[in-house]
Order: C-alpha cells, then structure tokens, then sequence
C-alpha cells in the first residue's frame, strides 16, 4: 500500500459522496453527492455555514467516519472497502489531523505528545528526540518539551497540535478550524507556520474553516452548501457573504 | 435551590454515566450484604440457643447438678423433704433417628405443670400421655419424616437400636420444640440413654428464701447453679467463633469501605473540573460540599436497602453453616431460623450510609478546598498528588508502625487487635501510590526502546497516579485480604493437621459411637476391655474417659486419661520442662489444661484451678502445664485416670487407644481385632489414626466455610470496585483515546494498551498485595486468633497461595478493565473528538 500512495500523485478524489446521521431513525443529510479532487502538494480550503458537514467530510477523508455511499480514494488508495485496521494504518502513515479544540493528550508532556505517531510506527526513542527537536524550534517551543498541555497558551496548543501532525511526514494533513480558537495574532501565526510546514514537506492540505482569511492561504478555495461542495465564487471572496 | 441545581447536575451525571452509578452502588450492596448477614447470622443463632434454653429450662430458676449427675433417690428424697417446692428431674442426651440427630429429653410429667416448657398450655396432652412409656416427637420433625403417633421408631444409641413407640407430636410456640427434640418419661429416657439410678439435673422454680434453705440441705457432692448462668457458660462457648465470624465480616468492611471511598473518590476527581467551573460561576465550597455528601447518602441509601435485603437471603445460607460448626464442635442446636428484627436492617443501612458518607466526606473536602483555577488544569491536580506522594508515604510508614507497635501490646482486647489490623491496611494502603508511581515510571523507561506502546501504558499510570493509584491501593487491599485469610486457614489447618499427627499417636482407637460428635462419651462395655486386653497383637493401650466437669471458671470437657505406658505419648506439652510437667501430672493432685482454657483465663503452670468433684465436692488442683488441643476452643482438661479415680466414682471408659507391637502390621492386627470385638453385644467405632485424622480435618474445613464463602464475598466487593475503578478512569480518558485512534491506533492496539494499563495495575497489586497480606495473616493468626479462640499456631504460607494471589490481581483487573476497553475501542472517534 505504501508503494501505491508514494507513487500516487492524487491526494484525494472523493466522487458522489453521501452521508447521513441517524439514518435508522430520522435521517439528516449532512453530505450529499459531494465531488472533490485534489492533487497532490496542492492546499484547499473548505468554508461554510456551521453544521454544513465540513468537519464530516474531514473525517470521512480521514478514515474516522465510514464511507456510507460514494467512492473515496485517499493518496491513491480506495477506502471502499477499507477495514478498520486498514483505515487506522493509513491514518498512522498518511495523515495528519489538526482540530479546533487541538485534541492534545493531557497527560503526555509536549514532547511525547508531538512524538506520538513516530512512536506508534515503532520509531526509537533516539530518532524520536532527534526528529523532535528541530520540530519544537520550528514551532516556537524550543525547551518546552516537559510541559504538559494544560500550562500552554492555545495558541502554543495548538503549534503542539500542528508538529504533532506533521512530524511523521504525513502526504496528506487535515486541519479543521485550526485557528478557531484563537486571536487574530496567534490565529495568523499558526496560519503562516501550517502553511510554512505544509510546503516544506511537500503534504497537501484540506483546510476547514469559516474564515475566508484563513481559507485564503490556499491554492483555492471551496464551499460546503446543503452538503456538496462548489468553487468558491467572487462574491463569497470579496466578504459579501460571511459565516 | 443552589444544592437542587447541584444535584440536578449530579444526576444527570450519573444518567449519562450509568454503569458507574450500577458500579458505586453494587460496591455498596456486597459491603452492606455481607456485614448484615454475618449479624443475622450471629443475631439468629443467639436466639436459636435462647429459644433453646427457653423450651428446655421454661421458667426454671436454678438446677440441682452433681459432678456425675444426680442419684435419683436423693431427688426422691428432696420431693418428700419439700413437698411444697417446684422441682422437677431432667435427663438430657442425644439419639439419632434416620440419621438425623434429635435432643432426647426425659421428664417426669406430674411435676412439669409449673415449668412451662417444651410445649404451649393448649397442648398439654402429649405430655401428660408420656406415663405411658412411649415418646413424644416434635410435630415438624414427625411430620417431615411422615411419622404418626402410633408409629413405632429407632432410636440409635450410644450402645444400641431402640425400638420405642411414638405416643403424640409435641406442638409449641417456640421454635425450638417443634423440631429435633424426643421427650419420653423420665425412667423411659433413662433406660434408653442406660443412665441406671442416675438423673441429669433436678429443675426448680425458687425464691430467695427457698435458695437459701436448698443449698443448706445440699451435700457437698451436688451444687445449687442459678440457671441463668448456665446459659451464658454455653452461650460463651460460641463467643470466639462468632467473635471470628465478626471479624471476617469487618474485614469485608474495611475491603468494602475502602471500595466505597474509591468509588467515590473516583466519581468526585472525574468531576474535578466540573466542580471547578461551578466554582468559578459563585457556588461556594459549603453547598459543593453539601451536593456531594448528599449525593453518597441517596446512592449509599439505595445500595444499602438492597445490600440489606440480599444479606438477609445469604444468611439464610450462612445460617446452616454456622448451626452446622455449633453442633460439630459445640452444642445441639436445632433451631435454623433467621432472626430479622427491624434493628439489623436499619443497623445496615446506617453502616452502608455511614461508610459512604465517611469516604464521600474526604473526597467531597478535597474538591471543594480546591482552586478553581487549579481544579481545571489536570496536570496540576497530578503535580500536586505527585508532591504528597513522599508525605502520604510517610504517613503511611508512621501509622503502620503504630498499628504494629499496638498489635503487640501486651492485652487481651480484641478492639485492638482489629484497630491494629485496620491502621496496617490504611499504613500500607497510603504507601501503594508512590511505590506504583516510582514502579510504573521504571517500567516506562525501561520499555521506552523495547515497545514503545507497553511504555506508554505504563507511562499512563505514572502520569495518572492521582486515579490510578487509589484503584491500585483498592485492589491491592480487596487481593491482600484474600491472602491474608487463605494463609491464616492454611496455617490454621496445617496446626491442627499437625496436632493430629501429634496427638493420634496410637494405631487404632476403639470407642463408642456417639450420636452427635460433642457427645462421644458412652461406656465401652467390660467384655470389649477384655477381649482388647488379651489380643497378643498388642503392645500397650491408652484409655480415656470423657466427661464434663464444673470448674469455678465455667464447665469444661475433661478427659480421665490413662497413657500408653504411662507415657506423655499423643500429649502435646506446650511448657518448656515437659518431664517436670509429666511428673507432676502423673503424681500430684494436678491437672493439664488445654492452651485455650490457659489464655482466656491467664492460667498458667502451676496455677489452681478448683474442679467440682463428685466424691468430695470442690477440690483445688494445681495446672501441671498447658497443652496444645484443637478439639475445644472453649478448653479441655485432662487429668490423670488415678487422680480422677480419686474423686469420681466412675471406672468406665470410653475410648481407648491401642498401639500394636512393632513387628505386627497394623492394618491385618486392626482387621484381627476389629473381628474379635464385633463379636461383643456392642456398636462400636474402631478407627484408624488416619481415619480419625482425615475425619476431623473434614470438620475443620466444614468450620471454616463460612469464612470461605465470605472470602469470596470479599473477592466479589474487590472485583467490582476495582471495575468501578477502571471503567471510570478509561471512561474519563475517552477523549483522549479517540485521539490515539485518529492519529493511528488500531482498535486492537488500543485493547492491548488499556489492557497492557489494567494488567500492569493488577501486576503491581498482585505483588503489593503479598506483603500486605502476610501481615495480616500474621495479626490475624497471631493477635486477633489467640485474643477469640486462645489458640497459638505457626504461620505457614500453603503452597500456590502466592501464585494464585498474584494471578486474581491479575484477572480481576484484566477482567475489570475488558468491557471499558472494548467499549472504547468500539466508539466511534468522530463523536468522541467532537464531544466536549
């Protein structure tokens, strides 16, 4: 599978793409015949309406939902089909997540945080702290490997959250309002470091969000209407429209 | 209103948690259930002998008693000398009929009138028929083994089969009499039980006027007993071994209170944060405060009725156990009811409540102290229980070493034997946190290059130790107990197995079978002595004749004992100069007593003791040494055949051991014999030592079922703390492994970490839990023992205890912690990173 997806030059090509909650009893359509493609190294960014399904369409991408109806394929690789091992190895390999609410691991230092996914693909504890290092300077948070998440400033959360997803070199990093919950400085600065980080890896981006200032660090920029996706247009860039 | 919103919150808590509200209470119901089951049980039994003593005795004042019962004509005598006095002659003694024991009463139905017993006054007919030399059954026990009053039954005897013909069915009020008992006429009962001239006791109904002038008219050889003392000398003969029921019921306590302040702690720390927020919007520490204990009576309140309720169905098993032990090692009691009063169930509810609301309260203090601000980091809460590690560590040091400086304070109170015992386990439960803490922190970085997810499960303890270490130290506690008791039976049982081996020093022992075990004092018949006697395959024989004797200190079982060759062989000298003590025994007016007898009483070598004799009354003997005797933990005396031949004018014998000549074998010389002395006229046990050996540690393990069956009761309140425990620590950290999943665990790498977390939890308590309870086992064999039976024993570890404790701990907690793993590993990542 590594083979395929190093070799593939497509990061994600999702076709007619349904998903619904609830669908024993009261269905409710969060994704409906949604199309996406996006190549390889290229960021995207996908604003809407609260509850329009961009954080759905994230975690189906990313293996965390099941794929209900459609096709998805992932760095080359279908997740039709996919187990949930499967799904989890890809994730572990491929992708890195970014949240709003940073989802850092309480009771892990900073640095055992950020070193997570290496030490799940095995990596030892040598080559972890050597890859780590230059990762906390990137991020501004040299010396603070010991701390713990709680005594970090959210921006500081969240640069944590950022190395966390990119140290293992992922293909493909998903980031969902990742400066939601900041200020504007700290909002910008995340901004500037994800996208620094992105390009110096050469990993694509899906860039969920509500700000069309954030969305504007991507190569372009998509809208999430009653669960499909559209370019963006003219109108929604200029600010007329706002979520 | 604030403490209303409170709870609402705490309920809705508890609605969106519901296993751990199932968990909290469960802990709460096995806690309560035990405790009030062991207090029916006690509660129950203690009626059962008092409605016992009160079919038997009726309005009895005082009893008429000799050292070897009464000559009927002196009772003929003292009826003529006052016709005016109530007074009425007993003989007691025990049959078996269809294998079942029964209490055979003989009573003279014209002088019964006044005593009111055995039956209620609107049936007085099957008693006053009893002239016609038949007997009377109790009504249950006819009707269960389909008997009519015309039906003609045997009886079995000490010496024989009886036919005798059943006249009535006795009817009564009273529990007591309407199963197990026979009550003929006095010279029936008398010439069933071969009893000759002789009646047991005479009963009467004096004042204080009439009690003065009877001990006047009595001879030195028969006493006047105040009836009433007779019923606690037997009602202290069950004390040590209620007092050991008791004491495993405080011990399930102590497991179970700890349970419960570990439940409840678990439920307070998980809302830290959220009791933070509430302090930040205005709510004051005081109704925090107020919402938690509230919340621990109202949960406390429903496990408590319920534990209540399923004590009370448990004792009704219990009940039989107990009632089985008392009859094997003590006295006839044929009552099984269970004695509910409305004390015990509020006597258990107030227990279950108080001891949640104690556990609640240090908890409920601790979040309600705490900054908000703090409260809501979770990294401080950690660094903070990480900085009272070393000082909760000394604590710990410093209130074991005064709970064992207090153990071997030099008393007899069994309060502080159980205080000493209980500041061990709070001691070492305090030091359970830092030595899991420094151990999982080792592990950690000793896996660190091996495997890295084993080191983070390990981490994760360390990192948690706030939660982690309270379930280890519950664990640790619950697993510890059960070594603890499995080594003091093992060393119990492996002391008896060697007094036995000790004691049944003779080849073969020949005695009369008895209808119950605590009666095995029927006369061997002269024509079994002789033929035993002129057997050419023997080398010596040692007699013993059973019977019991008055002493100022109570009434004691008393062995007449004639030694193989004069010899201390089978006689366990606890004293240092054994010869001297033999000496003395052998020649002085002296008498040996058993090790209980010797510690309740601080008797010690060369004490007196003064023994009602039948030949001349109160006679003071000197206590030649103690000896080691497992048979009674109320006490034995022996004494010399010669010395007790000097005061007692019985010359029979009831047992007798034989030792066969060495180049006989003993297996054909007992087959030899045992043709031989069948031939005689009487029913005879003939045992070999092993027999008898294996019989009574089939007894001995019949006495201690019910500590086992509350053992595992303890296992049961351990394993569903420690669940509670570990589904609250891996429910609160849902979050936190959706994390893990989303960034690439599998599902089954979480179920090895969570499980890898729980095994490695279990490990440490498993190994903590060793020492622990080999200290325990040590107060228990050691102080609280010898404090409720007076029996010394050796500590002695069975073997596989250490291995199956250590593989409990491990079960239970890998047992605890399977559904929250396979519960977390099933949510679903989105929700639960979506989830606030």
């Amino acid at each position: 599978m590594n083979q395929y997806i190093e070799q593939s030059n497509i990061a994600v090509d999702a076709k007619n793409v349904s998903h619904a909650y609830n669908r024993a009893t009261q269905a409710r359509n969060i994704v409906t015949d949604l199309n996406l493609h996006i190549e390889k190294g290229e960021t995207v960014a996908v604003v809407g309406r609260s509850g329009s399904g961009k954080s759905t369409l994230l975690n189906i991408i990313g293996g965390l939902e099941p794929l209900q109806q459609g096709e998805v394929h992932v760095l080359g690789k279908s997740l039709n089909g996919l187990t949930d091992s499967q799904r989890t190895a890809l994730r572990r390999d491929h992708i890195g997540f970014i949240y709003q609410a940073f989802n850092l691991i309480p009771t892990l230092s900073v640095a055992d945080n950020i070193t997570l996914p290496l030490a799940l693909k095995g990596v030892n504890t040598a080559q972890r702290q050597q890859t780590l290092e230059p990762l906390l300077e990137a991020v501004g948070l040299d010396g603070r490997g010991d701390d713990y998440p709680d005594v970090l400033s959210g921006g500081e959360q969240q640069r944590v959250a950022i190395a966390r997803a990119l140290i293992h070199k992922p293909a493909l990093v998903l980031a969902d309002e990742p400066t939601g919950n900041l200020d504007a400085q700290s909002g910008r600065q995340i901004l500037s470091l994800l996208e620094n980080l992105v390009s110096e890896h050469n990993s694509s981006l899906i860039l969920v969000t509500h700000s069309l200032e954030v969305a504007g660090i991507a190569d372009r920029t998509m809208i999430m209407t009653n669960g499909s996706l559209e370019p963006a247009q003219v109108s929604h860039l200029n600010g007329t429209l706002a979520w | 209103m604030v403490t209303h919103i409170l709870l609402r919150s705490s309920l809705t808590f508890y609605r969106q948690h519901p296993l751990q509200l199932l968990s909290s209470i469960i802990g709460i119901v096995l806690g309560v259930c035990i405790v009030t089951a062991v207090w029916i049980t006690n509660s129950s039994s203690k009626r059962a002998f008092a409605l016992s003593t009160e079919a038997l005795y009726g309005r009895t004042t005082h009893h008429i008693v000799g050292a070897q019962g009464v000559d009927q004509a002196f009772y003929a005598q003292l009826r003529k000398q006052y016709p005016n006095l109530l007074m009425s002659p007993v003989i007691e003694g025990h049959v078996l009929l269809d294998n079942e024991v029964f209490s055979l009463i003989g009573i003279d139905p014209f002088a019964e009138s006044a005593f009111a017993r055995l039956t209620n006054q609107a049936d007085t007919n099957s008693i006053n028929n009893l002239a016609t030399n038949g007997l009377v059954m109790s009504a249950e026990s006819a009707q269960r083994l389909n008997l009519n009053a015309t039906d003609t039954i045997t009886v079995k005897t000490a010496n024989d089969f009886i036919d005798v013909p059943l006249i009535g069915k006795l009817n009564s009020a009273n529990p007591a009499a309407r199963s197990g008992l026979l009550v003929g006429d006095i010279s029936l009962v008398q010439n069933i039980l071969q009893r000759g001239r002789h009646i047991d006791r005479i009963d009467m109904i004096l004042n204080d006027e009439q009690t003065l002038l009877i001990q006047e008219a009595l001879p030195t050889t028969l006493k006047l007993n105040n009836a009433a003392s007779r019923h606690e000398t037997m009602l202290a003969m069950t004390r040590g071994f209620q007092i050991n029921l008791t004491a495993m019921s405080l011990l399930s306590l102590l497991v179970g209170a700890f349970l419960i302040h570990n439940t409840m702690s678990f439920t307070v720390l998980q809302r830290r944060e959220l009791y933070a927020v509430k302090r930040t919007l205005g709510i004051n520490s005081r109704s925090l405060f107020i919402s938690i204990l509230i919340e621990a009576v109202l949960i406390s309140l429903v496990g408590s009725i319920i534990g209540v309720l399923l004590g009370l169905s448990l004792s009704q098993q219990l009940i039989k156990l107990t009632t089985q032990t008392i009859n094997d090692l003590y006295f006839v009691l044929h009552v099984q009811q269970v004695w509910f009063t409305p004390g015990l169930f509020f006597g258990g509810i107030v227990l279950g409540v108080g001891a949640s609301v104690i556990a609640a309260s240090l908890s409920a203090m601790d979040a309600a102290k705490t900054n908000p601000v703090q409260a809501q980091q979770r990294s401080a809460t950690e660094a903070q229980t990480r900085k009272i590690l070393p000082m909760l560590a000394y604590l710990g040091v410093v209130i074991m070493l005064f709970g064992l400086a207090l153990a071997t304070t030099p008393t007899q109170s069994l309060l502080l034997g159980f205080i000493s015992l209980m500041l061990v386990i709070v001691g070492y439960g305090l030091l359970i946190p830092v030595i899991s803490f420094h151990a999982s922190r080792l592990l950690k970085q000793s896996l660190a290059g091996i495997s890295p997810m084993l080191s983070m499960a390990a981490g994760s303890i360390e990192r948690n130790i706030s939660r982690t270490g309270l379930a280890i130290a519950a664990l640790t506690v619950a697993v510890s107990s059960t070594f603890g008791v499995d080594v003091m039976i093992g060393s119990f049982r492996s002391s008896v197995d060697n007094w036995l081996g000790d004691t049944l020093q003779s080849d073969v022992y020949v005695s009369v079978p008895a209808a119950v075990s605590t009666r095995a004092d029927g006369a061997l018949d002269n024509s079994v002595l002789n033929a035993i006697k002129h057997n050419g395959d023997i080398a010596s024989i040692s007699t013993g004749l059973k019977l019991k004797t008055r002493t100022a200190l109570g009434e004691f079982d008393t062995l007449a004992l004639s030694p193989h060759e004069n010899k201390p062989i089978g006689i366990n000298i606890l004293d240092d100069n054994r010869d001297a003590v033999w000496q003395n025994f052998t020649t002085t007016e002296s008498v040996l007593i058993s090790e209980p007898l010797a510690t309740k009483y601080g008797l010690k070598s060369g004490s007196a003791l003064s023994i009602f004799t039948e030949l001349k009354g109160d006679v003071t003997f000197s206590v030649a040494g103690i000896v080691r005797d497992y048979a009674s933990s109320h006490g034995q005396i022996t004494m010399h055949r010669s010395t007790h031949n000097r005061y007692w004018s019985n010359r029979s014998v009831s047992s007798i051991g034989i030792l066969f000549k060495n180049n006989v074998n003993a297996i054909d010389a007992s087959n030899r014999l045992r043709e031989q002395i069948t031939g005689t006229n009487q029913a005879l046990r003939i045992q070999q030592n092993s027999e008898i050996h294996a019989d009574s540690l089939a007894v001995f393990d019949r006495t201690f079922e019910v500590t086992r069956v509350l053992r595992w009761l303890t296992v049961g309140v351990a394993f569903v703390g420690i669940f509670s425990a570990l589904l609250a620590l891996n429910l609160e950290r849902a979050r936190e492994f959706a994390v893990l999943r989303a960034t690439g665990f599998s599902r089954r790498q979480l179920l090895v970490l969570i499980s890898s977390q729980t095994l490695w939890m279990g490990v440490l308590a498993g190994c903590l839990a060793i020492p622990l309870g080999w200290a325990m086992s040590e107060i228990l064999i050691h102080i609280i023992n010898v404090r409720s039976f007076g029996w010394s024993m050796q500590s002695f570890i069975p073997s596989g205890t250490v291995q199956s404790t250590f593989v409990l701990s491990c079960t239970a907690a890998l047992f605890a912690g399977l559904y929250p793993a396979w519960r977390l590993s099933q949510s679903k990542i989105a929700r639960q990173l979506r989830d606030e």
